[in-house]
């Protein structure tokens, strides 16, 4: 990337449904290879902001902005743009008629235009990357949740992704599933991805977040280091909602 | 003339008419996917002038009967556009199951999980690429059997082409009963001749099914 400033940046950005604001003026900074997570009560926005932020929402105010370069739904350039910032859903959304491999070399393939050998190639590495070596062949539908999710990782990661986000990673799974989602996550922070990740995991928080940002009603109530925001959070909602979740 | 050699003597005098059903089926059937296609992407296109284009053309196809449809574009079109019995056949029928098709091939389309496009359009496709690679050969196996049942339907109703005189297989029937005032055996042999052409077709649709059936995914077949 050979720009200077952050990784992503949001100015004043709007969201609304009808009447309601779901996304409110909001502004964010994401260094290069810092790891935000995002928490909140449901129906807070974190999800639309998300969505936002690679475009699959269009913005009633404001401007996006991803390693410089705008971010624009209704520009032809849109694709470009979103190819450089991944995303990874809770409900993995897989492509449910290819196998793992070309679930991993669909994009690299056709948007990218990579020759079919060196997709397939790369998508082997992305899916080793994220230990599914053994899975190369298998259908969605014959992996569990957890293998699901990390084919789902190394499809984004496939495109090579400025910006990786995550929404809800691992609340569609079993609990004995989270932990291979969260090693994989971990490892790709400390590989220096840039990542912005909507999870209540607060382990993964403490343990791995450069920041944690607590989001109401479309709004930054609280942003800091993960010490400060968990334990010691200053707004009354943030508390009410730690008190509750912790 | 026994009833053997009776029965014989009628199957000769239809099979070289077989063919004519076949072609005029296929073909009005070929025609009939594209412009359903066409149609069914334009209802969903979102474009709200070929939104309200492509719902009219499939209300008033299907609110008219196709031996009307034939007639109006074999005597009334096909007068001015000088179109033969064959090409105004075909594309009669091929026009009335486009508007079949395009429900068949809009609902299938819109039965793909609305996250299938999420996760395309993240990754960077176009509108363009996400259909092709991602949604098509999920809708596919959602229209492929009731398709098929259009697809049947549409070589029952290519009998419909023998008023205009296209000789095919119930037209051959009547050149026989009026040759020969044979009636009950004629009848009854043409109904099986399209019986066993529907069969074979069920057949096929069954073995398109399974080639299209992945892993996993419902109908148990593995590759
Ligand atoms: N496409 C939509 N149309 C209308 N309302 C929506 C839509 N998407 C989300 N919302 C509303 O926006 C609010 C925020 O939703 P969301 O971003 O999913 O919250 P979160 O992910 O924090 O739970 C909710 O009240 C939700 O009902
Ligand atoms: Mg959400």
């Amino acid at each position: 990337m050979d720009h200077d400033g952050p990784a992503l940046r949001a100015r004043g950005i709007s969201k609304r449904f009808g009447d309601l604001v779901v996304v409110d003026a909001l502004d964010l900074d994401v260094a290069v290879s810092e790891v935000v997570v995002m928490l909140g009560p449901s129906g807070s926005g974190k999800s639309t902001l998300l969505r936002c932020f690679n475009g699959l929402e269009r913005l009633d105010a404001g401007i996006i902005e991803v390693g410089g370069v705008r971010l624009d739904p209704t520009c032809d350039t849109i694709h470009a743009v979103r190819a450089k910032v991944g995303m990874v859903f809770q409900q993995f959304n897989l492509f449910p008629h290819l196998n793992a491999l070309d679930n991993v070399a669909l994009a690299p393939r056709t948007v990218l235009k990579l020759p079919k050998e060196q997709a397939l190639n790369q998508a082997r590495e992305r899916l080793e990357r994220v230990g599914l070596s053994a899975k190369l062949d298998s259908y969605p539908a014959e992996l569990s949740g957890g293998q699901q999710q990390r084919v789902a990782i190394a499809r984004a990661l496939a495109m090579d992704p400025q910006v990786m986000l995550f929404d809800e990673p691992t609340s569609a799974l079993d609990p004995e599933m989270i932990g291979e989602v969260l090693a994989v996550m971990r490892d790709l922070a400390q590989s220096g991805m840039t990542m912005i990740v909507v999870s209540h995991e607060i382990g993964f928080a403490r343990e791995v977040a450069h920041r944690v940002i607590f989001l109401d009603e479309g709004k930054i109530l609280e942003s800091g280091p993960p010490n400060q925001v968990l334990s010691a959070p200053r707004h009354p909602r943030a508390k009410e909602f730690f008190d509750k979740v912790l | 003339m026994n009833q053997g050699a009776l029965a014989l003597n009628i199957l000769k005098f239809l099979a070289p008419a077989v063919p004519m059903t076949v072609a005029v089926t296929v073909l009005s059937f070929t025609l009939a996917l594209i412009l359903g296609l066409a149609v069914g992407l334009s209802q969903i296109s979102g474009c709200r002038p070929m939104v309200l284009l492509a719902k009219g053309y499939v209300d008033v196809l299907r609110g008219v009967p196709l031996l009307v449809q034939i007639f109006f574009i074999y005597f009334g079109l096909g007068g001015l556009l000088n179109l033969e019995r064959f090409a105004a056949g075909v594309l009669a029928i091929g026009i009335c199951y486009s508007a079949y098709l395009a429900e068949i091939i809009r609902s299938g389309i819109e039965s793909i999980a609305r996250g299938q496009h999420e996760a395309a359009a993240s990754l960077g496709m176009s509108n363009a690429q996400a259909l092709r690679f991602v949604i098509l050969p999920q809708a596919t196996r959602v229209i492929i059997p009731p398709a098929a049942n259009e697809f049947i339907a549409c070589l029952k109703d290519s009998s419909l082409v023998s008023i205009i005189g296209l000789r095919e297989l119930t037209r051959a029937g009547r050149e026989y009963y009026s040759q020969y005032f044979v009636d009950f055996q004629t009848w009854l042999l043409v109904g099986v001749v399209y019986l066993c052409m529907t069969l074979l077709l069920t057949k096929l649709t069954r073995h398109l099914e399974h080639r299209f059936a992945v892993r996993g995914f419902g109908m148990g077949v593995r590759r």
